[in-house]
């Protein structure tokens, strides 16, 4: 059967093989994590080596790695451990961010901090351009190490370099946190070695279950919980663990570290190929094997005559499952991106026509080929 | 069997002459049509409609229906009792015991009006009684005839009927009493609107829609389904007539000039119109139209689109500003579905800069050049009809 979903980096379906483990570790341990008793104590045990599991899997150390809802929430805390801070300096934010930083501009405003954006042409935060926006009053960098529309990957190690010589220069700390939501399972890295205070991740977009993902925090990294009322986490992130979706979480991301990726780099390549045939489309995102680097599962491509929500219309229609990325004044409170505005280095008629697909390791050539003569097929209807 | 007893009275209807009966009569079928499924009479009596309805219509039913027929100035809901001073004031005593708290109630007077004149007591002596034996039930109200907190009224006509509030409606005319129209209705904020205020002058409409789909979604179809069901409970069903227009935008985009488009647009979508209205025996084409609010609505483009068809084009809206629609769309219920964000028409059809001051001439000439006169039949006969 041909596999029309190409919205991967919005959610993933569960792997059976998560799904084995979640059912498993609600009999096998159904007992609190926190309780004193013997199942308790089990329960805690397993616990501990999921987290030794994942934390072995990002090559970093187990009192790094805490468990928290999802990556928005790993943001959050990161985000808001800023305000315990008696200086209220500047944000560097790249114009990558995801809303769930990105958003947060008006509240730390109101906090008395200067928030300012990084630019990223065509994708990419220039790490030399950040030194220079980097002044002395910067007390924390957000950059993302996969972008979730054009699929570009940050040079997050070049990155903290700069920001680790302007603390000398300064002489003060800045926070460098950054989004891996769209990178684990995609491309090949290290947390240990990217070099970053804090980081966070959802296991949805791996395979995993959703409300439940990652924060690693660099050991004596001094961070503050954003909520209070249970010790759990090393008093970081209160609350029961859900140790279910814990073991799934770090089943999904063994299987998604250990993945084959010259398969995503294959599907992405032949579906290169085969698009850069038709001339009416364009490729916003970076070639896979151009210089830049990109992570294979994200491409965003456009039809310039046609607005996005119209074009991707008659591919829903056909039962394809794929995001938008521009806002055409025809819906634009509904569209499921918006293209970010920051991001330049694309003209207007580019963007409005930009939708993005996000492929993976399950598609087949066949899927690929598929896709390519749908899309010829819906641009052939709006260019009769 | 108990049955809900609501009065309503009449406003310009009453001012009729020798047609008054046939005002008077519509007003009946279209109440009995909106309250069916329920067994309901409603019956005329000296100025007013006496409604009765079986008790298990729930009573929000008929206020709804009621609060929403055009040709109602206001109404209320009644105890019927025998006519008896004793049960009146039994009556009277057990409403204002139901009413008093919900009402913040400290003050009343009480009104009769004694149709009925071979009844014992006048209509002064009715209210005498009455105020007497609600003041002896409850203490703590006070009578006060200038600005009560609320007003007991008293009827004396085949039985007696109290109601101590009376909830304003619609007011205007009976709709089927003027004909009936064909309402354009695009899934924005004017158009139902318009066909608000045409029904509220006795005007039944049939609605239009042009649907462009994929340049337009199908949720902004829903949405014009969701306005006309909104409508619809003001009119007496009303049949939607949806028509593929896809292929006759393509056409304008591709032959004629893109600062016409609009108006090309507006012309086919005009024509589309008197042809469904001839059709479906409607006398007129209703828009949404307000003067100068866009550029195809200056007075030389509704100029031109006006020309398109010798059927009269009712626009009442045309004096109107954007907020004073805006505040009738939000009365009407409608403002909340106008407002979904599911426009009706494609950017890529809409032209930077439309034409303000079109040259009529030269558009006839521009329309007759585009050619779409196959296709705007075709149109038609493929429009998909819903009724609601």
């Amino acid at each position: 059967m041909i596999n029309r979903y190409y919205d991967n980096a919005a959610t993933t379906q569960m792997s059976d093989g998560a799904l084995e483990i979640y059912s498993r570790t609600v009999r096998d341990f159904s007992a609190n994590p926190s309780s004193a008793y013997q199942a308790g104590k089990l329960a805690h045990k397993e616990l501990e080596r999921q987290r030794e599991k994942v934390a072995s899997l990002f090559r970093v150390e187990s009192s790094e790695i805490f468990f928290t809802s999802g990556a928005t929430e790993s943001n959050s805390i990161a985000l808001h451990n800023l305000l315990w801070k008696k200086k209220r300096g500047t944000i560097l934010v790249s114009a990558l961010e995801h809303p769930s930083i990105a958003r947060y501009k008006a509240f730390f405003e109101d906090q008395g901090f200067t928030w300012k954006i990084i630019s990223a042409p065509e994708g990419y935060v220039n790490p030399q351009q950040l030194a220079q926006q980097i002044t002395s009053d910067c007390v924390a960098v957000f950059v993302l190490l996969v972008h979730n529309i054009l699929g570009t990957v940050q040079q997050i190690e070049e990155i903290s370099s700069v920001v680790k010589e302007k603390e000398i220069e300064f002489n003060c700390s800045i926070h460098l946190h950054c989004d891996i939501s769209q990178a684990v399972g995609k491309i090949d890295f290290s947390l240990n070695s990217l070099q970053v205070d804090t980081a966070g991740c959802s296991a949805h977009k791996f395979e995993g279950p959703r409300g439940t993902g990652v924060l690693y925090v660099r050991n004596r990294f001094p961070l503050r919980a954003l909520s209070n009322g249970g010790n759990q986490e090393n008093g970081l992130r209160p609350g029961t663990q859900a140790l279910p979706s814990i073991s799934a979480m770090a089943y999904a991301l063994e299987q998604a570290m250990e993945s084959d990726k010259q398969h995503l780099k294959a599907l992405r390549t032949r579906f290169e190929q085969s698009i850069r045939a038709d001339r009416r489309i364009t490729m916003l995102s970076p070639s896979i094997d151009g210089n830049t680097p990109a992570a294979p599962n994200i491409i965003s491509i456009a039809d310039r005559n046609v607005p996005s929500e119209v074009f991707t219309r008659l591919l829903y229609d056909k039962g394809y499952a794929l995001s938008t990325t521009s806002a055409c004044s025809n819906n634009s409170r509904h569209a499921a991106y918006s293209w970010p505005q920051q991001i330049s280095g694309f003209d207007k008629d580019l963007t409005r026509g930009a939708f993005r697909l996000s492929f993976s390791r399950h598609h087949t050539f066949s899927d690929i080929d598929t896709l390519v003569s749908d899309i010829a097929d819906v641009c052939s209807y709006f260019n009769r | 069997m108990e049955k809900h007893t609501f009065l309503a009275r009449l406003g310009e209807i009453s001012l009729k002459g020798q047609n008054r009966d046939f005002f008077e009569k519509k007003l009946k079928m279209n109440i009995k049509y909106k309250l069916r499924p329920y067994r309901n009479t409603v019956k005329k009596q000296k100025g007013r409609l006496f409604i009765e309805v079986e008790k298990d219509c729930p009573v929000e039913h008929i206020h709804n229906v009621l609060s929403k027929t055009f040709g109602i100035v206001a109404y209320s809901q009644a105890i019927r009792c025998e006519k008896d001073l004793e049960s009146i004031l039994a009556s009277a005593v057990s409403i204002m015991d139901k009413e008093k708290r919900p009402r913040s109630i400290k003050t009343f007077k009480v009104e009769s009006v004694r149709s009925d004149k071979s009844f014992y007591l006048k209509s002064y002596d009715i209210s005498k009684e009455v105020g007497h034996a609600i003041l002896m039930a409850h203490d703590d109200l006070k009578v006060d005839v200038h600005n009560p907190d609320c007003v007991v009224k008293v009827e004396i006509r085949d039985a007696a009927y109290i109601h101590p509030y009376e909830v304003p409606g619609q007011g205007g005319l009976p709709v089927g009493t003027a004909g009936k129209a064909l309402l354009m209705l695009s899934g924005g904020i004017d158009s139902p609107v318009a066909g608000w205020y045409m029904a509220k002058r006795g005007v039944h409409q049939e609605a239009i829609y042009f649907h462009a789909y994929p340049y337009t979604s199908d949720e902004a179809k829903e949405k014009v389904i969701s306005l006309a069901k909104i409508l619809n409970s003001y009119l007496e069903g009303i049949t939607l007539h949806i028509i593929p227009f896809t292929d006759v935008q393509l056409k304008i985009k591709e032959k004629g000039r893109e600062e016409e488009q609009t108006l090309l647009m507006r012309a086919a979508m005009m024509k589309i119109a008197e042809k469904i209205a001839a059709d479906n025996n409607c006398e007129a084409i209703v828009t949404g139209e307000a003067l100068s609010q866009v550029a195809s609505q200056t007075l030389q483009s509704l100029s031109f689109t006006d020309s398109i068809s010798p059927l009269l084009v009712l626009r009442p809206l045309i004096g109107l500003d954007k907020e004073e629609i805006i505040k009738v769309s939000r009365t009407i219920g409608t403002f909340e579905t106008s407002i979904l964000p599911y426009e009706d028409c494609c950017t890529l059809f809409s032209p930077k800069h439309p034409l303000v001051r079109p040259d009529k001439e030269r558009m006839y000439q521009s329309l007759s050049h585009v050619d779409m006169d196959d296709l705007i039949e075709q149109a038609c006969k493929d429009e998909e009809i819903i009724k609601l």
